[in-house]
């Protein structure tokens, strides 16, 4: 510190910024400060918009894959339980309601099937080639063809009994018998159909719990963000009192403006993470927990209706039919379409940048001009 | 602040990010992959848990992880994956005909490279080699391993539920088939069905009924009708097959011979059909089914009256051999194993299928309790197996004069799944065979 920096600093009543030059400047040349101070200014400026463009990319990228890829796997596997699940009920009640001998396994089951299809395909297409989940997605795949010839055979045989007339009875059980197998097929807890998509499913909502966990998305990241940008704010008012010790002028508006500027985008970038957090925290703490519990709800509905049917059938006969077949209600894919539009919702306003990724570098620009504005004139006095 | 502490600063800043960044890219990167090898097979449950434990062993050696991916369907699902051009590195086979016909088509890896042949040739019988071999292009190799084996000409009893004198008549070492003919009969008279018979296994399901038509055709006409029965040349239709079916008919369509009748026998999975022998009072008395089945019994929970827990073997289940019912048929059993090919060859797919015939890996599995598991390997010795039954069912399978394996599991895939269709068909309804073994023999001529 220089005797002659403490006492500008105390002409200009500022007494604060007195008492931290005399702590802290240091011995030199003016000149060589100024040019340090545009150094260091334009380095960490440089910095401040790596990292906050950094930060901005990461937490979109995040939150686009969880909307682009790990929800859709997630939802798609739901939804293919769910429409397998009503395949069966709706195979069922074809069958016991008789309409079997005349449309077979009905129009609900081909139409829950091409759904299923879809949906594994959408699968497939979102994990990609190789690894294991890819390998579960063609066991399941394969699952399924299995599921739709057992049901093409309970088909089969039930036709041939109704149409034979004779043994009907023996005919109308082996029927009832392979539609029994392809439940099975479906249902077994250890290895079947739905089994396995659940695990599929399971792998995705791990991957999104992973992603809602990343650094990413929490708003604590903005910290690496204030390790750059404080420096900066400190070398800017730094420089300010520098000049104003040595040249007596109580303001320099470039350096001002490129203060205003540091503050202003980190106010933006903290409102815009502030927003993106609590969009995707809701996204997936809400809307998304509330979309599983719809679909598990209409999950739940199917299997009871599949279980009653099954459960009707006695001895070799189809037992009191029609009334559950009537009772029976199918899975409902437009009961999800609020939560879903919830997510969706939430997940693109998470996604939102808020026009971060244009503004930060044309802040850095402008920043770096108005600082090199303030700071060059000054040096150019020196040398003339 | 001082600029030189700002330099400073500055400078550590830079190393942080460059330190930073070199450690992105390292996590990006990744040190050398993991290896991995994924197998499909049929084993859940209890059978899934036992071949976790064979493999866990080779997982903490080499640090190869073991993908299993184990479905009721695995046969369904390895047809797909195969037209799909996608197979899983190693798949159990559905049978050893699936293996022949894969082995020819080129599909298989042949294992001769990989397996230890001479210590393969000292440590299993030549009739299970063999099993393992087929003619693939460029002549014949091995295409598989044994896994695990089964016996399959067994009868299974509940001791403590049995009547004194129908168990004294079942163990009697001079019974025969018209012995349990006549025993069964008494049984049915006390309002009790004898016989407890499940026929549902998903897609599978009416094997564990070829398996009565088998194991009656061995015992009845004998090995060589049965040899040639199983090599396509036997027709469906000729006198020791078609007496073989109807033979079974007295057991299965018979009114009052199996538990439930006609409906329970088609819905019951297989592996519960045998629980009701274990009930008080009990719900039938004997099941004709393969050795693994003691892994189901070992699950099912005893009711509270009789003390609850589980059943064990030789004191709840024990078992007798198939009886004779004609000389010509004396001294046979049939038995089954499961056979693992290579569909991808890759290093650790090569390393574990040469693991698993070692006698850690074969001992790894017979060894948990319940496992049902029996080992063809020569050196897993007796004292490995964890019970009297598991025991007395590697002796027999080890002294038997005449074995044979599984028909249908021999027969190409198209004929045992039309056996098996067969058989429900039959079940339905038993005034159809000689429509069913016409079929049958259609089906014969197209594809042997």
């Amino acid at each position: 510190m220089t005797t002659t920096g403490a006492a500008v600093a105390a002409r200009a009543g500022n007494r604060r910024a007195a008492t931290a030059s005399t702590r802290d400047l240091p011995a030199g040349s003016t000149p060589s400060r100024l040019r340090r101070m545009l150094v260091l200014v334009l380095a960490t400026t440089v910095m401040s918009c790596a990292v906050a463009t950094a930060l901005t990319l990461g937490r979109r990228d995040t939150v686009m894959s969880v909307r682009d890829r790990t929800s859709l796997a997630f939802l798609a596997a739901l939804e293919a339980h769910a429409v397998l699940s009503d395949a069966d009920r709706a195979v069922w009640a074809s069958l016991r309601s008789g309409e079997a001998q005349l449309v077979g396994p009905g129009q609900d089951y081909q139409d829950d099937i091409t759904t299923a299809g879809q949906d594994l395909a959408q699968l497939a297409a979102l994990e990609g080639t190789g690894g294991v989940t890819s390998r579960q997605l063609q066991t399941v795949n394969g699952q399924l063809v299995n599921y739709q010839g057992l049901v093409g055979q309970a088909d089969a045989t039930y036709r041939s009994g109704a149409a034979s007339g004779s043994q009907t009875a023996g005919r109308n059980a082996l029927g009832y018998a392979y539609l029994r197998y392809a439940s099975k097929a479906l249902r077994d807890p250890q290895g079947g159909l739905l089994a396995r998509i659940d695990e599929l499913a399971a792998v995705n909502r791990r991957t999104l719990s992973d992603q809602r966990a990343a650094s990413w998305t929490s708003p604590w990241i903005l910290l690496a963000y204030a390790g750059v940008a404080l420096p900066l704010l400190g070398y800017l008012v730094y420089s300010q009192a520098l000049l104003r010790r040595r040249f007596k002028r109580t303001v320099n508006p470039p350096l001002v403006l490129a203060t205003a500027l540091v503050v202003g985008v980190s106010i933006w970038l903290a409102a815009v993470s502030f927003r993106a957090d609590q969009a995707f925290t809701r996204a997936h703490d809400v809307a998304l927990a509330r979309l599983t519990g719809v679909w598990h709800t209409e999950t739940r509905g199917a299997d009871a209706a599949a279980r009653e049917l099954r459960a009707g059938i006695r001895g070799d006969s189809p037992g009191p039919r029609n009334a559950a077949a009537k009772a029976s209600r199918g899975v409902e894919v437009a009961a999800t379409q609020p939560a879903r539009r919830e997510l969706d919702s939430q997940l693109a306003t998470a996604a939102d940048s808020g026009g971060l990724l244009i503004a930060l570098p044309l802040v850095a620009v402008a920043t770096a001009g108005l600082a090199f504005l303030g700071l060059k004139r000054r040096l150019d006095e020196y040398r003339a | 602040m001082s600029v030189g502490r700002s330099g400073t600063a500055l400078r550590a800043l830079l190393l942080v990010s460059v330190v930073v960044s070199g450690i992105g890219l390292i996590s990006c990167g990744g040190g050398p992959a993991s290896q991995s090898v994924t197998v499909l097979g049929p084993w859940t449950g209890e059978e899934e848990s036992g071949f976790r434990a064979m493999t866990r062993g080779f997982e903490q050696a080499t640090g190869i992880s073991v993908d299993y991916i184990g479905t009721r369907d695995a046969d369904a699902v390895l047809a797909s994956e195969l037209k799909n051009g996608n197979p899983p590195e190693l798949a159990v086979l559905a049978n050893p005909g699936e293996l022949r016909q894969q082995a020819a088509a080129g599909t298989l890896v042949p294992l001769d490279g990989v397996l230890d042949q001479a210590r393969m040739t000292t440590e299993y019988a030549r009739g299970w080699l063999d099993l393992m071999q087929a003619n693939g292009r460029g002549g014949r190799h091995y295409y598989a391993v044994i896994v695990k084996a089964a016996l399959k000409s067994a009868i299974w009893y509940a001791p403590k539920r049995l009547p004194p004198a129908a168990r004294a008549a079942l163990t009697s070492p001079s019974l025969t088939w018209s012995g349990l003919s006549r025993l069964t009969a008494t049984l049915a008279a006390t309002g009790t069905a004898p016989w407890c018979i499940g026929m549902e296994d998903t897609s599978n399901s009416g094997w564990s009924g070829t398996d009565w038509v088998e194991d009656i055709l061995l015992h009845q006409a004998g090995p060589q009708f049965y040899d040639r029965w199983v090599a396509g040349s036997l027709p469906w239709t000729s006198t020791p097959v078609r007496r073989a079916w109807q033979t079974f008919g007295t057991v299965a369509g018979a009114r009052g011979r199996v538990r439930g009748g006609l409906r329970s026998m088609l819905s019951t999975n297989f592996g519960r059909a045998g629980q009701p022998m274990f009930d008080t009072p009990p719900g039938c008395f004997l099941e004709h089914q393969g050795s693994f089945i003691t892994g189901f019994y070992a699950q099912h929970k005893l009711p509270s009256t009789t003390g609850g827990g589980h059943p064990r073997p030789g004191r709840d289940f024990a078992f007798v051999p198939f009886p004779p019912i004609a000389a010509a048929g004396q001294g046979s059993k049939e038995v089954a194993g499961d056979l693992l090919g290579m569909f991808r060859d890759t290093p650790a797919a090569r390393k574990l299928i040469a693991y698993l015939t070692t006698p850690a890996a074969q001992a790894a599995w017979i060894k948990r309790p319940g496992s049902s598991a029996i080992s063809v390997s020569r050196r897993v010795p007796p004292g490995d197996y964890p019970d009297p039954v598991s025991r007395r069912l590697a002796k027999n399978l080890a002294a038997t004069r005449e074995v044979r394996f599984d028909a249908s599991d021999s027969m190409p895939r198209v004929m045992a799944t039309a056996f098996n269709r067969a058989v429900l068909e039959y079940i339905s309804d038993p005034a159809r065979l000689d429509v069913l073994l016409r079929q049958l023999d259609r089906v014969r001529r197209v594809v042997y």
